[in-house]
């Protein structure tokens, strides 16, 4: 994407607006990013920015809830929304000439949900229904276990879909307030990404956006984790047929110099990712010549381990994951990923091996904005949480990155004092 | 809807079909490689070859092993792996436009001069037996590996599990996959498809280089014709149900259908409107708007179709908690009474055919999207003109053909239904 055509303005009532014009396709994908996750609740309201998401699809005064997908897909777009822990965001993909369709419908959510009780009671079922599909996984229901270890105090700690007995005692009521205090356009990002005329679309923005009253969102009072000074294990002993094991090393937030030195560490071990959430390869296992997949697939302890270094707002967590073989014990595959990992500071790293590296980071970073939903996506996801130009940074940081970046951030980060072990052993069906 | 589609289509003198289309919305290509050579080839008793073999293709070739081929991938950040399906195996690659060729030549060494060493195929094995545990702990998996068995004929190759199970999988060697290859693997029954930022001479240069000297020991007369022949099914008379109770599971996994149709059969557009309209639009068309908008009873609920090579599943997903179990299944039949009985209106008819037609520059618009569109027109003979064509098919259906669709491929009272998860019938309802 050319920041050249770019335009990112602020509108008189605080929406920033972010335009990028892209003529490859008669596309255009808007996305409206609140600053509000789950970081942003407090423990009684967990799940609140979750579940505010689901109940702002459920219509207005002038835009029904069936209207909204109508309309939508009926344009042949696309649409849907998500919240996590540092922001919640709807996004729909349609043709280029129905771009204020999709404006009307973001303007009208930022205001004139309904939030009618009979709605509210039918969707915490929903809500719940999602929370207990995501429970049928084990890998899941570890790694909720292992943040809440790692992180003992900041909000990150618990799931974005939050605690089912919050969910079960939230009230209309609460959420309403949720909605309310946070869906103020001084505390969003509107992004036009696609086949679109710059200036044109700014004007249908404003057109839309403009008349909004701005008001004050509520202060967020930010929580410093406590440095972990010791090793943090958990054990799950379920029912299941496979063995899991996670480990979690405190990562730093995307504005720290040291994030992209560990983007290229996480290179160096498993193998390149973009840092794209939506289009990334997260899910991708470890590169055949990655070290962890030696240590871990080649000699047959795991049948398939992954990583991840998330761009976070504030401090995160840097995480392995994998799938243990039938028989294996788990401290046998938590050795050699442990050793794997936190032997990066001491190893020999040629210039060959931090260029391949490199390459794959700089690949992913391609692959990951192929389509105009991804451009807007990321353009509207780091304004959020950073800004558009620490973005745009990405790839020249990666080629800056030298050997003793790379050493630096996995001595800070990749301790053994700062790691978090799950491990979730199957009991078995008699 | 269709500007800028220009694909190409060429056949080597080996039989080998070479499609292209550029697309210049990212530096990337993707190149993939389908041949007639899927799962509905391999033996009952060995259910998993196929999908073992395609893994096996990048684990060592005569002229470099598995992680010689590794590094060449790793060091360009590019991605090679081999999939199967029922009818079809293959290899696809992602890379930058400039690596390009290096990787096609990379994917066709891989294609043509697999070793399957015994270690590595003891490796494949070992992981496949663990992922195989691993389903048998997934309601989701269990549900839809029920519903094949009680849909189709034992035997039938739409049946079968892909990846075959532990006992299938125990019995299959890195010479079973040797032998595979050699009989199905070969140019006269395959094809290559380029797409992405390259020109079509650049293409067509690569995939020459890689595949010219390519051959069959006896050719199999071209793509389409060397596909298996996928035996009709006799309807079911009755419900046909499995309960699969997972009584530590915390969301039950409901699948509900039948064999259905093939792409070749003149209702193909009908139905798929129908199922569209049943199940698809405005997220779950009908079902979603009952079973999840209005009764609140699922997180997920839609329909999907398959018309493929041979009668492929219609089936109905819900992921419901146990005590919605019944009404759920209740919704999902009222739904399917209903369109049987009543004609669909004017109005939804309409919005099944603006998305249908209109979501196609979407869809096209990635390169992996981009090379699924040309490799259904040329596994189904469509014709390359088949994208502009496809407004005037979907605009021919008409209310009363839709009607005739779902009374002549719905079946309420004959289906199959497959429930996994923590949920048990009533005593008495077995």
């Amino acid at each position: 994407m050319s920041a050249d055509q770019r335009v990112d303005m602020t509108l008189d009532n605080g929406l920033r607006v972010v335009v990028q014009p892209l003529h490859n396709a008669p596309l255009v994908s808007v996305w409206c990013w609140y600053h509000v996750g789950s970081k942003n609740e407090s423990p009684g309201l967990t799940g609140a920015s979750h579940f505010v998401e689901h109940m702002n699809f459920k219509g207005t005064p002038d835009i029904s809830r069936e209207d909204l997908k109508v309309w939508i897909e009926r344009a042949g777009g696309s649409w849907n929304g998500y919240t996590w822990i540092d922001q919640t965001t709807y996004f729909e993909t349609l043709a280029a000439e129905e771009l204020d369709l999709a404006l009307r419908i973001e303007a009208d959510r930022m205001t004139e949900c309904l939030y009618e009780p009979e709605e509210f009671e039918s969707e915490r079922t929903v809500v719940l229904a999602e929370m207990h599909g995501n429970s049928n996984s084990p890998e899941y229901l570890l790694d909720i276990d292992v943040t809440a270890a790692s992180l003992r105090m900041h909000p990150y700690r618990w799931p974005t879909i939050g605690w089912q007995s919050d969910l079960q005692a939230m009230t209309r009521d609460d959420l309403f307030g949720h909605y309310r205090r946070y869906y103020q356009p001084g505390n969003a990002t509107l992004v036009v990404a696609g086949d679109v005329d710059a200036d044109a679309a700014v004007e249908a923005v404003r057109r839309r956006f403009g008349d909004i009253a701005p008001a004050a969102t509520p202060a967020y009072h930010r929580v410093r984790e406590p440095q972990q000074d010791r090793e943090r294990r958990v054990v799950l002993e379920l029912p299941g047929t496979a063995a899991y094991l996670q480990v979690a090393y405190a990562a730093p937030a995307f504005s720290d110099a040291d994030f992209v030195p560990l983007l290229v560490a996480d290179a160096l071990l498993s193998g390149g990712k973009g840092v794209n959430l939506w289009s990334g390869g997260f899910g991708r296992g470890a590169r055949v010549t990655s070290p962890l997949y030696a240590a871990l697939v080649d000699s047959e302890l795991v049948s398939s381990i992954s990583s991840a270094v998330l761009p976070t707002e504030e401090p995160y967590l840097y995480g392995f994951s994998a799938t243990l073989r039938e028989g294996v014990e788990p401290r046998r595959a938590e050795q050699a990923l442990v050793e794997s990992v936190e032997g990066l500071a001491t190893r020999d790293l040629d210039d060959r091996a931090l260029r391949k590296a490199k390459n794959q980071v700089l690949s992913a970073l391609a692959f990951e904005s192929e389509r105009v939903t991804d451009v807007g996506h990321q353009l509207g996801y780091f304004a959020t949480i950073a800004t558009i130009q620490a973005l745009d940074a990405v790839p020249g940081a990666v080629e800056a990155t030298t050997v003793e970046d790379v050493r630096r951030a996995a001595l800070r980060f990749l301790r053994p004092e700062a790691r978090t072990v799950g491990w979730f052993v199957p009991r078995r069906a008699s | 809807m269709t500007a800028g589609l220009d694909p190409t289509r060429v056949q080597l003198d080996n039989g080998l079909v070479v499609m292209h289309q550029a697309n210049r919305a990212s530096p990337a290509v993707t190149v993939s490689l389908s041949v007639a050579a899927g799962a509905c080839f391999e033996p009952a008793a060995q259910a998993g070859l196929a999908t073992l073999m395609a893994r096996g293709l990048t684990r060592g070739t005569e002229l470099r092993d598995k992680s010689a081929v590794g590094e060449v991938l790793d060091f360009r950040g590019a991605h090679l792996g081999g999939s199967a399906g029922r009818h079809t195996a293959g290899l696809v690659a992602k890379s930058r436009a400039e690596d390009m060729p290096e990787i096609i030549a990379l994917l066709g060494e891989c294609a043509r001069h697999p070793t399957f060493p015994e270690a590595e195929v003891a490796k494949l094995i070992g992981d496949r037996l663990t992922g195989l545990q691993e389903d048998l702990d997934d309601p989701g998996v269990v549900a839809m590996h029920a519903l094949r068995e009680l849909a189709y004929p034992h035997g039938h190759p739409y049946a079968a599990r892909l990846r075959g199970t532990a006992a299938t999988v125990e019995t299959i060697g890195a010479e079973d996959l040797r032998a595979f290859h050699a009989r199905y693997f070969g140019p006269s029954a395959a094809l290559l498809v380029v797409s992405g930022n390259v020109d079509v001479d650049t293409a067509l240069a690569a995939a020459h280089d890689a595949f010219d000297s390519w051959s069959d020991p006896e050719p199999r007369g071209g793509y389409r014709q060397a596909q298996c022949t996928v035996a009709d099914v006799e309807p079911l008379h009755e419900v046909h149900r499995r309960v699969d109770t997972m009584p530590d599971k915390a969301q039950v996994d409901i699948a509900l259908g039948h064999a259905s149709i093939r792409r070749s059969d003149e209702r193909y557009f009908a139905a798929a409107l129908m199922n569209t309209i049943l199940g698809r639009f405005a997220m779950g068309g009908r079902l979603g708007r009952s079973v999840r908008e209005e009764q609140g009873m699922a997180y997920y609920t839609y329909s999907a179709f398959a018309g493929g090579l041979g009668p492929g599943p219609f089936v109905v997903r819900a992921g419901v908690q146990p005590q919605h179990v019944e009404p759920a299944v209740g919704a999902v039949i009222t739904e399917i009474r209903r369109i049987r009985a009543e004609p669909v209106d004017d109005e939804e008819l309409d919005n099944a055919k603006a998305a249908s037609i209109r979501a196609l520059p979407r869809s096209l618009e990635s390169n992996e999207g981009m090379a699924g569109l040309l490799h259904e027109i040329e596994m189904f003979d469509l014709g390359l003109d088949y994208p502009q064509r496809l407004e005037g098919y979907v605009n021919e259906v008409d209310v009363e053909a839709v009607h005739t669709a779902a009374r002549e491929l719905l079946c309420p009272d004959a289906h199959a239904l497959a429930i996994a998860g923590p949920w048990s019938p009533p005593t008495g309802d077995a």
